[in-house]
């Protein structure tokens, strides 16, 4: 700024704003007079340390309230010092608010007191503590429950008097009065009490004068709102309600015993009582008031009350008080409202007049005339009876040229006469009839109801004339007479009426009776429930009806429903064993002829005389047992498997082969005692050569020399034969040509027989090999429950074989029929050559199975099972080449079924088993197979030694209980005919597999061992085998085919495997 | 006109009037006994067993007038004034008429099915209260109640062993219950309405529901079958009144029918009355059907053919469900009213043989003594009371 700038400097300088004293400074804390000084200095506004202008609202001093925004004074605020209280302690005095409170609180307190007189001051005041007394003590009594209790209490109040009475009770006492009286002139005593009281205190003298009745004063006000009578605009905001109540507090007396004190107050203080608040309503204090006067009623109090205030008014004279009295009631006998008085002077009555008198003819309702004239009224007005045609006539117009309308008008008059005499009681036209004594009419009703009437019940059953005539009237009404109705003697016109209208309403209840019957009744049939009619105990009425309604419950004794669940059931284990079967055909090898065991001529003898029968069921349940029964020998069983798995899955399809077989047997041998053709349906494709199943009787069977006959039409390669041809074309061998699969052609259940025939073939081949025992040399019998005996083509032994199958022909069996009857004209040789092996296997087979069969267990089977189904596998070529072997197998198989006595041919066997496994190793080399055939066979010969291996031992244990059964078990043939009936299929499709023994074992063995492991344990641990094991069993052995379709290297592996897995298999065992 | 079956019955039926010792009121009539006889040996094999009975009856007794008279028959000859039976008169002896003890006053609810036991020792109640209550009729003691109903009970049908009993009602369950222990033993639902009717057959082996919803349903008491046996559902309303009786399943619905199901026979026989059935009954021979309705009328139907044999009327009913029955002897007609009497009726004649004031209010149930000639009534007034032939203390 430049000193030589002129200022000019109006008002009070601004002092120098400290540098940043508020930035700087903020923590400091304010120091109100600085401030001040500050603040006052600029504008004489309150900031606070933050230099904001404090605002305290409008009302409370803006921007200046307080000290500048503090509690304290110029000086500061300072807290009282602390006092000790020890040496002073009476001058200790307690802080109150006041103490607490600046000069403005206290402004504001001062102005919320108000200044009231004491409760002392003023008649009202002790008048209404008077009444707080009384109530007091009243509730006092209500919660001691005794009058001693509220004197108790309240007795101190009663005796001390306040020392300062109002000056109103002051001067009332001059005038007499005493506390507890009325106020007014003294009363009589008629005038105190009320009637009632009257009677009791008769003795007090008429001229004795009471005090009048203390009562509070009822105080009148008048309705200054513009609410309805007895709304509370404050019932639901008290809080607004504060000041009116206090009002009313203040103004009314508060009663101590309700109903009175209600009774006394004005209508609208009801509302006010804080002790009613559940009659706060409009309703409640609507009662109230009714109640109300009611009380005053009774108590009449408020009626002296109005006297006495009447009298001093002096308007009505005191004489007059009755009639006052009087007045103060309505003409109702009410008193009139609280508010309202009754008008002195009456207003005059409404003139009243008399009723008009009703004329002594009047009827209060109108009836019409029942003549049916029209009534006066319509008389009088003659147009109604005019028709238009009569005004017409009437006024000259002349008529209209126009068909009459009515028919009534074509009639004479005479004619009409006579149809008003008809119709009269129906058109009721001719009135004055029915006044005529003598006149009577008949009531007609409907025919049909005359009819029902008379089919119904007849009344007047009393009185047998009357029943007579109704009877006519019926009958005349229903048109069945013609009489006509004639009148009663002695009865009048009336009587006739009477009775006839009676007759009437009769038939017509007969009638109604009589409605019921055929026309109301209807039957439809009635299905009850099979088990409702079992508990009425009555038989089925509609046994031909087999619908059940959706609603009902399901029959559950229902036959049918109880078959088609074991369908069920039985199919789908059907369909798991198809599926087991059909996996493992593929590699079901057949078998060639490795098994070459005959039967043993004594067996076959003995078997011989067993019944030929042809059962087509599951075999019965002890021959299982029979069967299962030891379970320590453990040679494979192929019966049982056989049996088992006929009994479980469908047996029918397998007797074809047997049946051919027989047909060869008996066409070889021709000593077939008893030929039993079955299976013709089957074989009809088959014609070249029938095949007929053939029942031989065992007798004959030993007895026949073997009588080898190449090539016979019957042992034509059953299955895939085409397949086995072409191979064996091709490898220009028959023996080489085994490695054909036959699976695919094979039906379901040549599949399933494969297989187990091929386990089965499997463990008879290693019995037979490792064995090397059992070369049964002559005749193969297979004993069945049928007892096929199926003679063998290949008959490099004689051997006769019975079958045992089923009879059944399945259609598997058929086309496996057809392929035999190609493969038989192709290859004459071929399938001689092979027959040959084939039978020389079978009777190895034959002889093996005998063992398993014989000492057949459970688990024995399972193993042969298993051993069978990878064999199958193994040897599907071989299959090709064994179409002649299936049938010899078959027969093997069947006849290891049967006989027992497997005389032992060994030793060719064992060179066939060689030679067959080298045949039938076609995809390898012939080396190889026999190579490997030798192998298995040393390994045989090993078994035979150690008998740890498992394969062997359990050959071991089939050979022994071979034997053993064979000498304990001549008779089993016939269980196991039955067994092996069902399964002859199989068996042959086994025989099929057998036909490869030695390779087969080895890697049987290996297999078996490999995979059965568990089979095994599991079938010995299980001996009553259920179906679904066996089933599962299949499964597995189905799997352990495929598993050794690996190639023969595989093989080795496998048998490296199973080597090693051995001594396990062997704990087993 | 050909002898109508119908008369076999109302011979039979007169024979038990004859047996129940009743005024004899009818006359012989000549052709009467003939045609009784026609009627017997008429080859309705249905009636062969009553046919018996007729013929015993004969021998015994004059020849009773048939209840029908055909018109082809001669004129009955006159015969003295048959007295009119009316109220005023002294009831018949065998008619329990007379107060016998009041089982239960007017204090309690109102009570909708009252049942004899088998032998009649006993007496079951049901009612808007939800339990039933076994009742010893001589004294009034309530031996025993039994609760489990959620809502009203409003039949009740005891086991022919009497070991069990049924109850239905508001909660769409038939209870079956064990007397001595008060517990239920099945409780068979399905039901989709309240259950307005049980029934045992004779052998207490099935028990028939019938219900608002319109289907019977047949339950299985032996097995533990939680489903019907049988739905029956042929009634095109609700079905008020079920009774068995041998292998006959009668119904009734508000449908205005009468169905008899013949079990043995396989069919079902409707009979159209037109009106709301409330309640049926077999009369002891199972010949004929009682069916109220609710035209203040009973009628008794022939079960044969279907014809009504006779109507009852003279008694207030048509608005509620008020059960009616035979007596023992069948001679009687009984039934509740809405005025609060029991209307008894002459079964041939039809006409009100008594009316005994019996509950201030409607009467709901009644049922007679299966072996005296007793019976019960229980009312809307929550009043059950027993009546017998003879005023107490006489």
């Amino acid at each position: 700024m430049a000193a030589n700038d002129i200022l000019v400097v109006v008002g009070t300088p601004l002092p120098q704003p400290k540098k940043s004293s508020l930035a700087a400074d903020s923590s400091r804390r304010p120091h109100p007079t600085r401030d001040l000084e500050a603040s006052t200095a600029l504008h004489g506004l309150v900031k606070d340390e933050h230099g904001r202008r404090r605002f305290h609202g409008a009302f409370t001093g803006g921007f200046s309230a307080g000290y500048y925004n503090t509690v304290g004074s110029s000086e500061g605020w300072t807290p009282s010092e602390f006092v000790s209280s020890r040496n002073n302690r009476s001058n200790i005095k307690s802080s109150r608010p006041e103490d607490f409170m600046d000069e403005e609180d206290k402004q504001m307190l001062s102005d919320a007191t108000r200044i009231t007189a004491t409760d002392d001051f003023g008649a009202s005041g002790s008048a209404q503590r008077d009444l707080e007394r009384k109530r007091a003590t009243a509730m006092n009594m209500q919660a001691s429950g005794s009058v001693l209790g509220a004197l108790s209490d309240n007795m101190i109040d009663d005796l001390i008097v306040p020392t300062s009475e109002s000056i109103g009770a002051r001067l009332l006492k001059r005038m007499g009065w005493k506390p507890g009286q009325g106020i007014g002139p003294r009363v009589s005593r008629q005038q105190r009490y009320s009637k009632a009281n009257l009677s009791s205190d008769d003795n007090v003298p008429a001229n004795v004068t009471f005090a009048p009745v203390d009562s509070a004063i009822i105080v009148f006000t008048n309705k200054s709102n513009h609410f309805g009578l007895g709304f509370n605009p404050h019932k639901d905001a008290p809080e607004f309600g504060v000041s009116a109540h206090a009002q009313s507090e203040s103004r009314y007396l508060s009663g101590a015993d309700s109903g009175v004190t209600r009774s006394k107050l004005g209508f609208g203080l009801l509302n006010d009582s804080e002790d009613d608040e559940d009659d706060d309503n409009v309703f409640g204090s609507g009662s109230n008031y009714r109640h109300q006067v009611r009380m005053e009623k009774d108590m009449d109090s408020a009626v002296s009350l109005n006297k006495r205030r009447k009298s001093s008014h002096g308007s009505i004279p005191s004489s007059n008080s009755k009639s006052a009295s009087a007045l103060m009631y309505c003409s109702d006998g009410r008193p009139p409202l609280t508010g309202f008085l009754l008008v002195a002077v009456k207003t005059q009555d409404p003139k009243w007049y008399t009723a008009p008198i009703v004329p002594s003819n009047f009827t209060p309702r109108h009836t019409f005339s029942s003549n049916g004239k029209t009534t006066s009224s319509t008389k009088q007005h003659g147009w109604s009876k005019l028709t238009a045609d009569d005004r017409a006539l009437v006024l000259g117009e002349t008529p209209i040229d126009a068909p009459r309308r009515s028919v009534f008008e074509y009639i004479s008059s005479e004619n009409k006469n006579r149809l008003d005499g008809a119709l009269g009681f129906v058109l009721d036209v001719e009135g004055e009839k029915h006044l005529r004594k003598d006149h009577w009419e008949v009531p007609t009703i409907e025919k049909s109801a005359a009819e029902a009437a008379l089919q119904g019940f007849i009344p007047f059953s009393d009185d047998v004339s009357k029943q007579q005539r109704y009877k006519q009237y019926l009958n005349i009404q229903a048109g069945q007479s013609a009489e006509k109705i004639e009148m009663v003697q002695g009865f009048s016109g009336e009587d006739m009426n009477k009775e006839l209208n009676e007759f009437k309403s009769q038939a017509a209840k007969a009638a109604e009776m009589g409605m019921f019957g055929p026309l109301t009744r209807s039957m439809a049939d009635f299905y009850p429930n099979k088990l409702l009619c079992k508990r009425f105990n009555v038989a089925d009425p509609h046994p031909e009806h087999k619908d059940v309604g959706p609603d009902t419950a399901k029959d559950l004794l229902d036959k049918a429903t109880m078959d088609s669940m074991l369908m069920e059931r039985s199919s789908a284990r059907f369909s798991l064993s198809r599926e087991t079967l059909v996996s493992t055909e593929n590699e079901a090898s057949s078998i060639t002829g490795l098994l070459d065991d005959g039967t043993m001529p004594e067996m076959e003898q003995e078997q011989a005389g067993s019944p030929i029968q042809v059962p087509q069921e599951r075999p019965p349940m002890d021959i299982f047992k029979a069967i299962f029964d030891d379970s320590d020998s453990g040679s494979d069983s192929d019966v049982d498997m056989d049996a088992d798995a006929s009994a479980i899955t469908m047996a029918p399809s397998q007797l074809i082969n047997p049946t051919s077989e027989a047909i060869a047997k008996e066409q070889d041998k021709g000593d077939v005692a008893v030929v039993t053709q079955m299976m013709e349906n089957g074989l009809e494709g088959a014609s070249a050569i029938p095949f007929r199943p053939i029942f031989t009787k065992r007798t004959n069977r030993p007895t026949r020399s073997p009588s080898p006959r190449a090539g016979s039409p019957n042992q034509a390669p059953k299955i895939d034969l085409r397949r086995l041809d072409d191979r064996a074309r091709d490898e220009g061998s028959e023996a080489e040509s085994d490695d054909a699969h036959i699976g695919p052609r094979l039906d379901l259940s040549e599949h399933r027989t494969t297989t187990k025939s091929a386990g089965r073939a499997l463990s008879r081949k290693t019995s037979s090999t490792g064995a090397d025992t059992h070369h049964h040399p002559s005749t193969d019998q297979e004993i069945g429950p049928g007892c096929f005996t199926l003679s063998s083509r290949s008959h490099n032994r004689d051997s006769s074989e019975e079958f045992i199958g089923p009879p059944v022909a399945p259609t598997g069996a058929m086309e496996y029929t057809f392929s035999t009857v190609e493969e038989s004209g192709r290859s004459g040789q071929r399938r001689k050559e092979a027959e040959d092996r084939d039978h020389k296997a079978r009777r190895e087979s034959r002889s093996s199975k005998r063992h398993e069969s014989l000492g057949s267990r459970k688990d024995e089977s399972e193993h042969s099972r298993s051993r069978r189904s990878r064999s199958e596998r193994s040897s599907g070529s071989h299959r090709r080449s064994l179409s002649v072997e299936y049938t010899a197998s078959k027969s093997r198989r069947h006849t290891e079924v049967e006989s027992n006595h497997s005389a032992a041919s060994a030793d060719s066997d064992e060179h066939e088993h060689l030679a067959e496994a080298r045949r039938s190793d076609g995809s390898l080399s012939a080396w190889k197979s026999s190579k490997r055939a030798r192998a298995a066979d040393d390994r045989v010969g090993d078994r035979q030694d150690a008998e740890s291996r498992s394969d062997r031992a359990r050959k071991d244990r089939t050979s022994t209980r071979r034997h053993k059964d064979r000498r304990s078990r001549p008779n089993d043939r016939d269980g196991e005919l039955d067994r092996g009936r069902s399964s002859s299929n199989r068996r042959h499709k086994h025989s099929r597999t057998e036909g490869e023994p030695s390779r087969r074992d080895g890697r049987d063995r290996d297999r078996t061992q490999g995979h059965s492991r568990d089979r095994h344990a599991k079938a010995r641990e299980d001996e009553d085998d259920s179906d679904g094991v066996w089933v599962e069993k299949e499964v597995a052995g189905a799997w352990a085919e495929k598993e050794s379709e690996a190639p023969d290297s595989a093989d080795f592996a496998q048998a490296a495997v199973s080597s090693r897995s051995r001594p396990r298999a062997a704990a087993f065992f | 006109m050909p002898p109508r079956p119908t008369m076999s019955i109302a011979a039979t039926l007169a024979a038990h009037r004859k047996k129940t010792s009743i005024i004899n009121k009818y006359q012989p009539i000549g052709q009467a006994g003939a045609a009784t006889g026609g009627g017997g040996s008429a080859g309705n094999t249905t009636y062969s067993s009553s046919g018996t009975t007729i013929s015993s009856g004969q021998t015994v007794a004059p020849p009773k007038r048939p209840l029908y008279t055909s018109s082809s028959q001669a004129p009955p000859t006159p015969a003295a004034k048959k007295p009119k039976p009316s109220t005023t008169t002294a009831p018949p002896e065998s008619l329990p008429v007379y107060l016998d003890q009041v089982v239960s006053d007017a204090t309690g609810s109102q009570v909708n099915a009252c049942q004899y036991n088998t032998t009649g020792e006993y007496i079951l109640t049901g009612g808007v209260d939800r339990t039933v209550r076994l009742w010893n009729p001589d004294t009034g003691f309530c031996i025993k109640t039994y609760e489990a109903h959620g809502w009203e009970v409003l039949d009740l049908a005891v086991s022919p062993e009497n070991g069990k009993f049924a109850s239905c009602g508001g909660d769409r369950t038939v209870f079956l219950w064990d007397v001595m222990s008060g517990m239920t033993i099945r409780r068979f639902t399905g039901h989709t309405q309240r259950i307005n009717t049980v029934d045992f057959n004779e052998e207490g082996t099935v028990l028939a529901s019938g219900s608002y919803d319109t289907t019977i349903r047949l339950w299985d008491c032996r097995s533990q079958l939680r489903a019907p046996i049988q739905i029956l559902e042929e009634p095109k309303d609700s079905i008020t009144s079920i009774k068995i009786k041998g292998s006959d399943l009668l119904a009734g619905s508000v449908d205005g029918s009468i169905r008899i199901y013949d079990i043995r026979m396989g069919t079902i026989i409707t009979d159209q009355i037109f009106e709301p059935v409330t309640s049926v009954s077999f009369s002891k021979d199972g010949n004929c059907v009682l069916a109220s309705s609710l035209d203040d009328t009973l009628r008794l139907m022939d079960r044969a053919n279907g014809t009504m044999l006779n109507a009852y009327k003279g008694h207030t009913n048509n608005k509620y469900k008020i059960r009616s029955c035979l007596s023992n002897s069948d001679a009687y007609v009984l039934s509740g009213s809405e005025d609060g009497n029991i209307y008894i009726w002459d079964l041939l004649e039809g006409e009100v043989v008594h009316k005994v004031t019996a509950h201030s209010k409607i009467v709901s149930a009644i049922d007679y003594h299966p072996k005296q000639d007793r019976m019960c009534s229980a009312s809307v007034d929550g009043s059950i009371k027993t009546w017998s032939t003879r005023p107490v203390g006489s």
